[in-house]
C-alpha cells in the first residue's frame, strides 16, 4: 500500500495471514483502500484498525463500539468475525467451575496462558447451572434446580439460548445425578450454528441398563430436537465426559478402558468406534486423554516421566503421529495428579487438584497460571473444560 | 541474479541511507518480493513514508529476527529454550517506546513493508494500550471523530445501556 499524495485511485491491499489450520499463506480478504481513508481521518486506515480490534478481549471490543460508527459495525461484520475467531483460536484457555454447592450462583474462572485466572459470570442466565460441554466459544449448561433444562451461551458476549424442552422423557431416569451420560456441543463457527447432543441409557429403577443408548440431538437451525436409538454399553469416566472433541462434523469421546474412541457422526446420526493404535494406547503412557489440536484429534499420554502428544493427521486413514515428547522432570511431584485440558501448537494447559499450569513447547518452560488458595472439595480438573473466546451468536 | 547480493540499501523519507543484510530484508514480504524478482536489480530502495527514526527501529527488529532464524537453522531446526524465551523478552522490550506516536508509526511501517511478526506484535501492543480506555480516550488516541448524531447516541444509550464517553 503506497502513499500516493497525488490523484485519487483505488488501491488494492491484500493482507496475508497465516492460518493456524493450514501450512500455507492464505489470502483472507482483499481490501480496497480509497485514498480518502488515508486523509488523516484517524491515525490508521480501516484495515489496520480491524487488525487491532481483532486482538481486543470481547468485553473491551464491545465497550469500544461507541467510539464511532465503523467500530460499532465491526463486531457484526462477517469478515471481522472470521478474523477475530481465527486470532482467538490461538489463545486456547481453560474454564474452571469453582462454585461451592452451597453458593447460589455459579463461579467460573477462565485461565489463559498470559493473564492467569479471571472471573467469568454466568449470572445473565438467571439460573444455577453446571457447565456440561464447551466448543468454539460456546458453552452448553444444564440447570441444577431444573432437571432437563439446558442452555447454550456465549459467556463473553452474554448471549444465550434456552433450549426448548425435548418432549422425550429424560434420557436417564434414575441415574445418580439425573443427568444425561454424555453431553456434546457441536459448533459451526462459519455459519454460526450449533447442535447439542444428549446421550444416555434408559434404565428402569433397580435394573441394569438394557444397552439401548438413546441419543437426543438439538439442531439450532431447525430449533428442534430429534431422537434416535442405538445399542452399546460403553463406560465413561468424568474426565472422558468432559473431554469431548468436535472435529470433522463428529463428536468424539474416549471410552474408559481407552481402547477406542466413540464417534457420533452428526451428518448421518451414526455411532462408530475408532480403534486406537497400540502405540497410542500402550506406548509408554499409563493414562491417556483426548484433546483437540488445530482442528485434529489429539491424544496425550502421561507416564511417570514423559508426556507424549499424538495427533491424528489423517482422519480417514486413521494415521496418528507423535508430535512431541515432553519430559516431566520439572514437575515430578505433580505428575500423578496432572491432567491436560487444552492445547495449541505452542503450549498445553494442564490442571491439577489446585493449580493450572502451562507448558510452552518452544521454550520448554512450565509456569503456574492459577491456583486456588482455599481447600476446595473438588479438584480443579474435575470440572475443567477447554475453552476459547469467540464471536458466536447463539440466538 | 548475476552476483549474489548480500546487502541492500534502504532510504528513509528523510533521505538517510541504511544498509540491511539480505537476511534481515527478507523479513519484509515487500522487500523479499523485490529481492527474489530477477528482473529487478536493486540498488537503493526508497521507503517514502518511513522516517529515519522509525526505519532504524524496523531494521533493528528485522536483523534480530533474521539472526534468530539463522541460529535456529544452525542448531538443526530447534531453537534452544533460552534463546526462544530471550527473543520473546527482546520483543517485549522492543515494543516499549516512550511515545505513542512512535508505536503507531512502527505499526504502519510494519504494515507497509509487510513484516508479519512486527505487525502482529505492534497490533497486539496497540490493542493492549486501548484495552481499559473509555471511548473518549480512544478517540483522542486514534484521532477519531464521534460520528454518531446526538439522537443516535440517546437511542443507543437507552437501548444498550452503553456510554459514549
Amino acid at each position: 500500500m503506497s502513499n500516493c499524495p497525488l490523484g485519487r485511485h483505488i488501491i488494492h491491499h491484500q493482507l496475508l495471514i497465516f492460518s493456524p489450520r493450514s501450512t500455507c499463506l492464505r489470502f483472507v480478504c482483499a481490501f480496497e483502500v480509497s485514498i480518502m481513508n488515508m486523509r488523516r481521518d484517524g491515525v490508521f486506515p480501516e484495515e489496520v484498525v480491524i487488525q487491532i480490534l481483532a486482538r481486543l478481549p470481547i468485553k473491551s471490543l464491545f465497550r469500544s463500539k461507541t467510539v464511532c460508527k465503523l467500530w460499532y459495525r465491526l463486531p457484526s461484520d462477517k469478515y471481522f468475525i472470521q478474523l477475530y475467531n481465527e486470532i482467538s483460536s490461538e489463545n486456547s484457555m481453560i474454564l474452571l467451575d469453582i462454585s461451592d454447592a452451597s453458593e447460589s450462583k455459579s463461579s467460573l474462572i477462565c485461565v489463559d496462558k498470559v493473564r492467569g485466572g479471571s472471573e467469568l459470570s454466568l449470572a445473565f442466565l438467571n439460573d444455577r447451572v453446571k457447565v456440561r460441554a464447551s466448543c468454539c466459544g460456546l458453552l452448553c449448561c444444564s440447570s441444577i434446580p431444573d432437571k432437563g433444562v439446558y442452555y447454550v451461551c456465549n459467556p463473553m458476549t452474554r448471549e444465550f439460548k434456552l433450549l426448548p424442552r425435548s418432549r422425550e422423557r429424560p434420557v436417564t431416569r434414575f441415574y445418580p445425578d439425573g443427568e444425561a451420560t454424555l453431553v456434546g456441543l457441536a459448533c459451526d463457527l462459519t455459519y454460526q450454528k450449533f447442535k447439542v447432543v444428549l446421550a444416555g441409557y434408559h434404565r428402569t429403577f433397580g435394573h441394569r441398563s438394557d444397552g439401548s443408548f438413546i441419543c437426543l440431538v438439538f439442531d439450532s437451525e431447525l430449533n428442534k430436537w430429534r431422537k434416535f436409538t442405538s445399542f452399546q454399553d460403553d463406560h465413561f469416566s468424568h474426565m472422558n465426559k468432559n473431554q469431548v472433541v468436535f472435529v470433522n462434523n463428529a463428536l468424539h469421546w474416549l471410552t474408559v478402558n481407552s481402547a477406542y474412541i466413540l464417534v457420533l457422526d452428526l451428518s448421518c446420526d451414526n455411532w462408530k468406534k475408532m480403534q486406537l493404535p497400540y502405540d497410542v494406547i500402550y506406548g509408554m503412557g499409563h493414562r491417556i486423554y483426548l484433546l483437540e489440536l488445530n482442528g485434529c484429534l489429539s491424544i496425550i499420554q502421561i507416564s511417570e516421566s514423559w508426556m507424549n502428544i499424538w495427533v491424528l493427521n489423517d482422519y480417514w486413514k486413521e494415521e496418528w503421529s507423535m508430535v512431541d515428547k515432553v519430559s516431566l522432570r520439572c514437575i515430578r511431584g505433580m505428575v500423578p495428579g496432572i491432567f491436560p485440558i487444552s492445547q495449541t501448537t505452542e503450549y498445553i494447559l494442564l490442571a491439577t487438584h489446585k493449580q493450572v499450569l502451562v507448558y510452552h513447547h518452544r521454550t520448554r518452560i512450565w509456569k503456574e497460571m492459577y491456583s486456588v488458595k482455599y481447600s476446595s472439595t473438588l479438584p480443579l480438573w474435575f470440572s475443567a473444560h477447554a475453552y476459547r473466546s469467540a464471536l458466536f451468536t447463539c440466538n | 541474479m548475476s552476483s549474489p547480493v548480500e546487502q541492500i540499501t534502504v532510504v528513509s523519507s528523510d533521505g538517510d541511507e541504511f544498509k540491511m543484510t539480505v537476511a534481515a530484508a527478507m523479513q519484509s514480504e515487500q522487500l523479499k518480493q523485490m529481492l527474489t524478482d530477477d528482473s529487478i536489480s536493486i540498488v537503493k530502495v526508497p521507503v517514502e513514508n518511513i522516517s529515519t527514526e522509525i526505519l532504524v527501529k524496523v531494521i533493528e527488529y528485522c536483523q534480530k529476527h533474521a539472526d534468530h532464524e539463522a541460529a535456529t537453522k544452525a542448531n538443526g531446526g530447534g531453537a534452544s529454550d533460552s534463546e526462544a524465551e530471550e527473543l520473546n523478552k527482546w520483543d517485549a522490550e522492543f515494543m516499549k517506546v516512550d511515545v505513542e506516536d512512535k508505536l503507531f508509526h512502527i505499526l504502519m511501517a510494519a504494515n507497509y513493508l509487510e513484516i508479519k511478526g512486527l505487525f502482529d506484535l505492534a497490533c497486539q501492543t496497540v490493542a493492549d494500550l486501548i484495552k481499559g480506555k473509555t471511548p473518549k480516550q480512544i478517540r483522542k488516541i486514534f484521532n477519531l471523530k464521534n460520528d454518531f448524531t446526538p439522537e443516535e447516541q440517546e437511542r443507543l444509550s437507552r437501548q444498550h445501556n452503553c456510554s459514549f464517553d
